[in-house]
């Protein structure tokens, strides 16, 4: 073989005219070409057999109490001096809740989502979450998304065997998309879920010759390896190809919505623009966090107000950039615990047990909130202290998944339960 | 298809192994203890791997050409020991080069917080430009290794207010002062942490309205673990022991320094009663002795050996290495040095299959292959902050106290951003950094390895993955570099583009 010598430059650097670009001048380089057809067209029915599920997770453990206000309940009043949201009917001009049924209503910053509310297209369930006692955030989480409280048996999670199990012909890459940085634990499983953050910006480095045979070598070399990582590859790269041909930078949401900023919003916004793309998106988890309040969390004004303002607003553009496409999409919204009844020293709440879960779709029976209330009196407590849990919070997962999402295979999904009907969701 | 496995047995294993220089000393104390050569081989399905780049990639975060070199010198038995003394380790280049950020790094967090109020981002670069510099350019790469570890064990999450500024003062004074030293003494310094005080509201634990917070995560995530054996009446009496336990007031001090301060009035006096142990009353002394309780406790020796197990040897330990370093941490009275030791010198850490990278340590073993310099250490950090924080692995920003987690299923998604930091690091985009391509030449010249294409590959396969590349990798890479350029331009780089961010190079 004949010792060439390397110069210090030419080592590394790419021959002839294939300038590497930056990951940005990329991004403009490979803007697809305007394909009318596919992008934001009314939904289709193709292979998604059943309702487009987002699953938005509350991370920290949220005062739900302080969310969906048992205003009718004299014991809340005089566990939270500092902490309770006045009454609807309280003296002065200072926010104060909104009624919903005369017992619950909801936190004043959730404004915006009254009229869904009242529209029959939202609800709540509340005393609800997952039975098992912890009160760790990790394992109440991993539990929670797991679908099977108290028990690590499974790696997978429930959103995960809920797509492994329905039998539908989807094979779309993007079935499944976590928005964030990372998968969340309810989509793990045989399925390959994707980390989002950016549409845009979901591909190679390089200009596009160069990326496209990088991208095959790369899948030739992760097919030596094990399956996970291989399938983690795999869905890389197609959903690479896939996501190049939304145009999502020509994305103008309808009727009139508008997203607040924050990367919550937009993971909305970009949700809704898949599900739009009819790409074949079943499944999007997205995440937001802050709800721990130990301390300060501030009642009608503060920290836990401003995210549920974050949280409603948010939902609130969704809702109305989807239209009457909410017949085809059912929104849950969870915490891994609720809060103690009583306030702490800190001015907050520490972790308690039960809570609230809301349901966002077009296709509920339209009871403003569902629970099987006992009141919040020390005997009824759990612990003496949490609010108790009357309704598994897989009792409502299991509705959703039957009843909107075609999915019968209840058995494999919550493995060791029995579930009971709610009447949240029309049959 | 066929898989890795299947594709070795076609070479038979043992013509693998042959390829290896296996250090003497190694095998011949396996031999004296009775365990054959053929223990070496990992257990995995992967190809067997020279004991030299596998302890490499153990105790370091990664192989650079100078680390290359200087293993084979001195062997691993004396590498081994050579790390466990990071202070006999002169590392003038490492510290020169975060020297720039040593006015933020050696100040106190509160006066910090005075004069960066309302520019967080220079603290926060300063921290992690500090954290990826030393694990890049520190000899003492066994020491970083530890102060990651203990970073993650007492995890604080920096986008929670002050605890930005006072993160400055834990990595300082907890994890990088006591970060090999004993446990109790490590455990001790987090608890007068302001920092974790902070984060976990230990601050305002009084005994009015105890704030069980830290004193649960002191239980469940520092030392005895979650079925260590607690009860919620020991968190709860923990909280008791604990308050008091906070930090002076920005007031208390002119320049805004922020320290411990045990504060009598929020104490809660009395006795209290913890794992069946009576604590006497006694101030803050309590604490004191509750520290000594946990930190000689028997879970807790599990709970730890477990973590280091799962750092150093797999995502799922054998029982046995854990039983090994639970004892020596035991006996040693918690001596970090002495448990690390156990670890390294057992065969479960030399049959160990190759571990997943996370995203972090993924880079900067990137940048170490590539003999990357730091010019402007801060501008390098700005430039890594927004990639490592897409693969949710920036240093401090894990906003659980459990810290990042350590597990390949955690971080399998993200590839396409290591991708494309293997792509950019190659092709030298890095600011304030600069690639080591002289040190890479003249290594490849020591080596006598030809200049050629497939020549260089192949030898930079085996570099950077400690072994061979399979005939079937082999043809990919030298495919795509030869189609990538024309030979020496491009070609090179596009191949070690390829290498770099190929799966063999994801585990370490």
């Amino acid at each position: 073989m004949m010792a060439n010598t390397i110069s210090r430059r030419a080592f590394l650097r790419a021959g002839g005219s294939a300038a590497v670009m930056t990951q940005m001048a990329a991004a403009q380089a490979a803007l697809p070409r305007w394909m009318p057809r596919l992008a934001f067209a009314p939904l289709t029915q193709t292979s998604v057999r059943g309702d487009v599920l987002v699953s938005i997770f509350l991370r920290g453990g949220a005062d739900t109490l302080n969310m969906i206000v048992p205003h009718g309940e004299d014991a809340y009043y005089r566990a939270r001096p500092q902490l309770a949201i006045p009454r609807p009917d309280a003296a002065g001009s200072d926010p104060k809740t909104i009624d919903l049924d005369g017992f619950f209503g909801l936190h004043p910053s959730m404004e915006r989502l009254l009229p869904i509310f009242q529209a029959g297209e939202m609800s709540a369930v509340h005393a609800t979450g997952s039975p098992n006692e912890t009160r760790s955030h990790f394992e109440a989480m991993d539990f929670m998304e797991r679908g099977t409280p108290g028990d690590y048996g499974l790696n997978s999670g429930w959103i995960g065997r809920h797509l492994a199990t329905i039998q539908n012909a989807n094979g779309s890459p993007v079935r499944a998309i976590g928005w964030g940085t990372a998968v969340q634990q309810a989509l793990r499983g045989a399925i390959s879920p994707i980390a989002l953050q950016s549409i845009v910006d979901y591909h190679l480095a390089g200009d596009t010759a160069a990326a496209a045979r990088m991208l095959e070598s790369l899948s030739s070399l992760y097919a030596l390896e094990g399956e996970s990582l291989y399938a983690s590859a795999e869905a890389t790269r197609s959903a690479i190809n896939i996501l190049a041909g939304v145009g999502y930078q020509n994305y103008r949401p309808q009727n009139g919505a508008e997203y607040p900023e924050g990367e919550f919003a937009m993971a909305l916004r970009q949700t809704a623009a898949l599900i739009r793309a009819d790409v074949g998106l079943e499944a999007a988890c997205i995440d937001l966090g802050g709800w721990d309040t130990h301390v300060a969390q501030g009642s009608v004004d503060g920290i836990m107000a401003r995210l549920l303002r974050q949280l409603s607003d948010g939902l609130a553009a969704f809702h109305t950039d989807m239209g009457s496409d909410m017949r085809r999409v059912s929104v849950v919204i969870m915490s891994e615990f609720g809060r103690r009844v009583e306030e702490n020293g800190g001015r907050g709440t520490d972790h308690g047990h039960g809570g609230a879960m809301l349901v966002m779709s077009g296709n509920l029976t339209g009871t403003p909130v569902i629970a099987d209330w006992r009141g919040l009196e020390r005997d009824v407590l759990d612990r003496g202290e949490d609010l108790p849990i009357t309704t598994d919070y897989r009792d409502v997962l299991t509705e959703m998944l039957t009843l909107r999402l075609g999915n019968d295979n209840i058995n494999e999904i919550f493995p060791d339960f029995s579930p009971s009907g709610v009447g949240l969701f029309r049959a | 298809m066929i898989n890795r496995r299947q594709f070795l047995e076609t070479l038979g294993i043992g013509a693998a192994a042959a390829a290896f220089t296996v250090d003497p000393g190694v095998l011949g104390r396996a031999l004296a203890s009775g365990v054959s050569a053929g223990a070496f081989m990992p257990q995995h399905d992967t190809a067997a791997r020279d004991p030299l780049a596998h302890v490499i990639s153990r105790l370091t975060y990664g192989v650079t050409p100078a680390l290359y070199s200087h293993v084979r010198e001195i062997g691993v038995q004396a590498f081994i020991e050579e790390q466990l003394a990071p202070e006999t380790i002169e590392d003038s280049a490492a510290e020169s080069a975060i020297e720039p950020l040593l006015p933020i790094l050696n100040e106190n967090g509160g006066v910090l917080r005075v004069g960066f109020e309302n520019d967080r981002g220079t603290v926060a670069l300063a921290l992690i430009g500090g954290t990826i510099v030393r694990q890049m350019l520190s000899k003492r790469q066994l020491y970083e290794r530890m102060v990651h570890f203990w970073g993650d064990h007492f995890s604080v999450y920096v986008a929670k207010g002050q605890v930005l500024f006072l993160k400055v003062d834990d990595d300082r004074d907890v994890t990088r002062s006591k970060g090999m030293t004993t446990f109790r003494q490590i455990l001790g310094a987090s608890a007068h942490s302001p920092a974790m005080l902070l984060y976990l509201d230990n601050a305002q634990n009084e005994r009015s309205h105890p704030n069980e917070n830290y004193a649960r995560e002191l239980l469940e995530l520092h030392t005895l673990g979650v079925h260590g054996g607690y009860t919620e009446a020991d968190v709860q009496e923990v909280a008791r022991v604990l308050t008091g336990w906070s930090v002076s007031g920005r007031q208390q001090n002119a320049d805004g320094r922020i320290v411990y301060e045990f504060r009598e009035m929020f104490h809660d006096n009395g006795d209290k009663v913890v794992l069946g142990t009576t604590i006497p009353s006694n101030g803050e002394q309590e604490g004191e002795q509750l520290l000594d309780l946990l930190a000689r406790h028997p879970s807790t020796a599990r709970h730890v050996a477990t973590k280091l197990a799962r750092r150093f040897v797999a995502d799922t330990p054998p029982e046995s290495i854990i039983d090994a370093a639970a004892a020596t941490f035991l006996d040693s009275g918690g001596d970090i040095r002495a448990t690390l030791r156990t670890i390294f010198n057992s065969q479960e850490f030399w049959n160990a299959p190759p571990k997943y990278k996370q995203p972090t340590e993924y880079v900067v073993s990137l940048l170490r292959a590539l003999d990357y310099r730091v010019d402007d250490p801060r501008r390098m950090a700005a430039g890594l902050r927004d990639p490592l924080d897409t693969m949710g692995n920036l240093p401090f920003t894990w906003a659980a106290p459990n810290g990042f987690p350590d597990v390949q299923s955690a971080w399998q998604d993200g590839l396409i951003t290591r991708w494309n930091m293997a792509i950019g690091a190659v092709y030298g985009q890095l600011r304030g950094a600069e690639l080591g391509s002289d040190s890479l030449i003249a290594l490849l010249t020591a080596e006598g390895v030809d200049m050629d294409t497939e020549s260089v590959l192949l030898f930079m396969g085996r570099y950077l993955f400690g072994r061979d590349l399979t005939t079937t990798e082999r043809d990919i890479v030298v495919e795509f570099a030869q189609a990538s350029g024309t030979e020496g331009e491009g070609q090179i780089g596009a191949g070690l583009s390829l290498l770099l961010a190929s799966p063999a190079f994801q585990y370490r």
